[in-house]
């Protein structure tokens, strides 16, 4: 049944590519974790290395408190679902799904059972005789589901399950994987490119770049307190200040925030870049007497976005900011396009020394 | 100034472009394929049912076309087997000097069967290397079955190999690993999820292995010495008989190796029909 799993200082070369670089993950019994990174960070091969698909360079895996990276993957007893799915093509839907059970040697009635039963659970009973080729991408995606739980495995692996499908049947089967996933209580690792399957899906997720896990971590706190500069502008919207630093605080044109404690000791005229997200700025119109703020500049578009607006505004020092704020407070406070307005930051995310940035995104 | 004209081909009948162009398509078919073809029907059965009867019937024909099947049958055999081995290995698995043998698989598609034939000679021969060994045991390779069948499989040793090659290429590894993390051991991936994948790519190997060994001539006619009703194959009786002035015998075994042909090719045909009936199936 369910057990914890978990990875230690792994580390995975193909002859040039180090495709994992001393990764250090443990998913606890029953628990969802995705791993969000782009196209090429080594998220395929963190599976299969899991799997046993591939032997790692270095490192240790272990499956509860046994370590398991020694054995082939048929003694793992790990599910996995692969990206395309990989049905057998010239089975059809029960011969699928039958598959692991009858390597396990169970016998026709128990297979038999265990399948009426999962194809009952997916829906899929009317579908029992068709062949892969017949199916919608939907009804793919929930046999190469349940083939991989047939065997009641320990661990479930799923590589990009809902990418190759439309947007529209994938809203609908990320709630059923997630209500599926909790029912069975397996332990799970969900590897994704897409941030919102990430952070609706995940009970934690661990953001991944060029082979490194940068941050693993709830998704709200991913978010409100990204680890480094690519968390920050991986997930979620965010602008670019350059900034310097000053006696003990950073500036950006006339924004002082206070020094992060792990920039503490930096010296005078450090060039920095600041992070700060959409909703974090407050804005005031330059001609209200009680406004106070640090940059000034003019809106040059507002954006609507239901309850949100959002605010393009170009600084004086031609730095372009976006902000978000209230639909309340744009009529509150008159702040329309064209206005000039004074800006102030509530707080920056991330503060980096770096030369060259984690990412490029606009925001 | 008139009007501009309505373009001219459009409003040509479009039966007679389609004749002009299927008509060279034809003639060219009935001059390389229906013509040679029928002249050989006509030649096997111009004097009759029971002429034709009796020139397949003549021991030494007999006794050829036995030979022929034998040996197609042994060589596609082995053949299939190793090659199905050789092409696994070859797109699955790295090994030092993969890409020699990848490319020596290939030689018998380069090298004339001729000098194949004079190959075996030089190593199995009475003067051969292996030859001056085995002849101590008294095994004879050389104008006899064994060298025979050995240059058969080796004219036909590409067609399963690099016809598998091609589809499990196609095919990738990601079924098998799902085999794998399913629990399924190396047999069970073999029987249950390989071989389905490769199966088409498989046959239609066989099916030139095949082809190829029952028309083979070249590299038989330097091994096998042509010893009538001993190491005489149906393509060597064929020769035989022609030069020979004997041309209803040649043209009744030709006959008949071309009927041979002809029932694999549309049995072949008929398995591709079914196997597309079954993809297409309507679902309900
Ligand atoms: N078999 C291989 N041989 C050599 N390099 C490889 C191999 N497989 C992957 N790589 C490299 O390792 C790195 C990580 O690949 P991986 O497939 O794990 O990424 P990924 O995060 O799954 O990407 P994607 O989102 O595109 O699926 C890439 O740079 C890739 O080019
Ligand atoms: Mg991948």
């Amino acid at each position: 049944m369910s057990r914890p799993i978990e990875v230690r200082e792994l580390t995975m070369e193909y002859s040039e590519v180090r495709a994992l670089d001393n990764v250090t993950l443990r998913v606890e019994k029953g628990e969802l974790v995705t791993v969000l990174g782009p196209s090429g960070c080594g998220k395929s091969t963190l599976l299969s290395l899991i799997s046993g698909l591939r032997k790692a360079t270095a490192g240790q895996i272990y499956l509860g408190e046994e370590r398991i990276d020694h054995l082939p993957p048929q003694q793992r007893e790990i599910g996995f679902l692969f990206q395309n799915y990989a049905l057998f093509p010239s089975m059809n839907v029960y011969e699928n799904l039958a598959f692991g059970l009858r390597i396990r040697k169970y016998s026709r009635i128990e297979i038999n059972r265990q399948v009426e039963e999962l194809l009952e659970m997916l829906g899929l009973t009317d579908q029992a005789h068709k062949k892969p080729a017949h199916l919608s991408g939907g009804q793919q995606q929930r046999v190469a589901l349940g083939r991989a739980l047939a065997p009641k495995p320990n661990v479930l692996l799923l590589d990009e399950p809902l990418s190759a499908l439309d947007v529209q049947i994938r809203q609908r089967l990320r709630e059923e994987l997630r209500n599926l996933q909790k029912n069975l209580g397996i332990t799970t690792i969900l590897v994704t490119h897409d941030q919102e399957e990430a952070f609706e899906l995940g009970d934690r997720v661990a953001v991944m770049n060029k082979g490194k896990i940068e941050q693993v971590d709830i998704p709200q706190r991913i978010y409100d307190f990204p680890a480094t500069e690519f968390v920050a502008c991986f997930v979620g919207n965010v602008n670019v200040l350059s900034g310097v630093v000053s006696s003990g605080k950073i500036y950006s044109c006339s924004l002082a925030m206070d020094i992060p404690d792990y920039l503490k000791g930096t010296l005078n005229n450090t060039p920095v870049r600041i992070y700060i997200r959409p909703e974090n700025f407050i804005l005031e119109k330059e001609t209200n007497a009680t406004a106070k703020g640090a940059m000034r500049g003019v809106i040059r578009s507002a954006v609507f976005r239901g309850a949100l607006i959002g605010l393009d505004i170009l600084l004086d020092n031609a730095e372009v900011i976006h902000a978000v704020v209230t639909k309340d407070k744009t009529s509150s406070k008159g702040l329309f396009p064209g206005e000039r307005v004074v800006v102030w930051a509530k707080a920056s995310h991330v503060v980096s020394t770096q030369t060259a940035p984690a990412c490029v995104k606009a925001g | 100034m008139s009007p501009p004209r309505k373009p001219f081909v459009g409003q040509e009948p479009p039966k007679l472009t389609k004749v002009l162009m299927i008509l060279p398509v034809v003639l060219y078919f009935t001059m390389l394929i229906l013509l040679p073809l029928g002249g050989m029907f006509w030649g096997a059965f111009e004097r009759g049912w029971s002429a034709f009867i009796q020139e397949v019937l003549k021991p030494e024909a007999l006794n050829a076309l036995k030979l022929t099947i034998l040996i197609t049958v042994i060589v596609t055999l082995i053949n299939s087997v190793l090659g199905v081995i050789l092409a696994i290995f070859l797109v699955r698995h790295s090994f030092p000097g993969k890409s020699l043998i990848n490319g020596i698989i290939d030689l018998p598609f380069a090298v004339s069967p001729v000098i194949a034939g004079f190959m075996l000679i030089v190593l199995y021969g009475p003067q051969g290397i292996f030859g001056l060994f085995l002849g101590k045991f008294d095994l004879k390779v050389v104008f006899a079955l064994p060298g025979m069948i050995i240059a058969t499989l080796f004219v036909t040793l590409p067609f399963v190999v690099r016809e598998v090659s091609l589809v499990l290429q196609e095919q990738g590894t990601e079924l098998e690993d799902a085999a794998k993390t399913l629990g399924a051991g190396e047999w069970t991936i073999f029987w249950k999820v390989t071989l389905p994948g490769i199966s088409w790519g498989l046959l239609y190997g066989i099916t030139l292995t095949v082809a190829r060994a029952l028309g083979e001539f070249g590299a038989v006619l330097v091994v096998s010495g042509n010893i009538i009703n001993s190491t005489q194959t149906a393509t060597l009786h064929i020769y035989q008989a022609y030069v020979d002035y004997n041309y209803l015998g040649a043209y009744a075994i030709s006959a008949v190796l071309g009927i041979i042909s002809i029932i694999i090719l549309v049995g072949l045909e008929m398995v591709k029909k079914k196997k597309e009936g079954n993809v297409f199936e309507p679902s309900h």
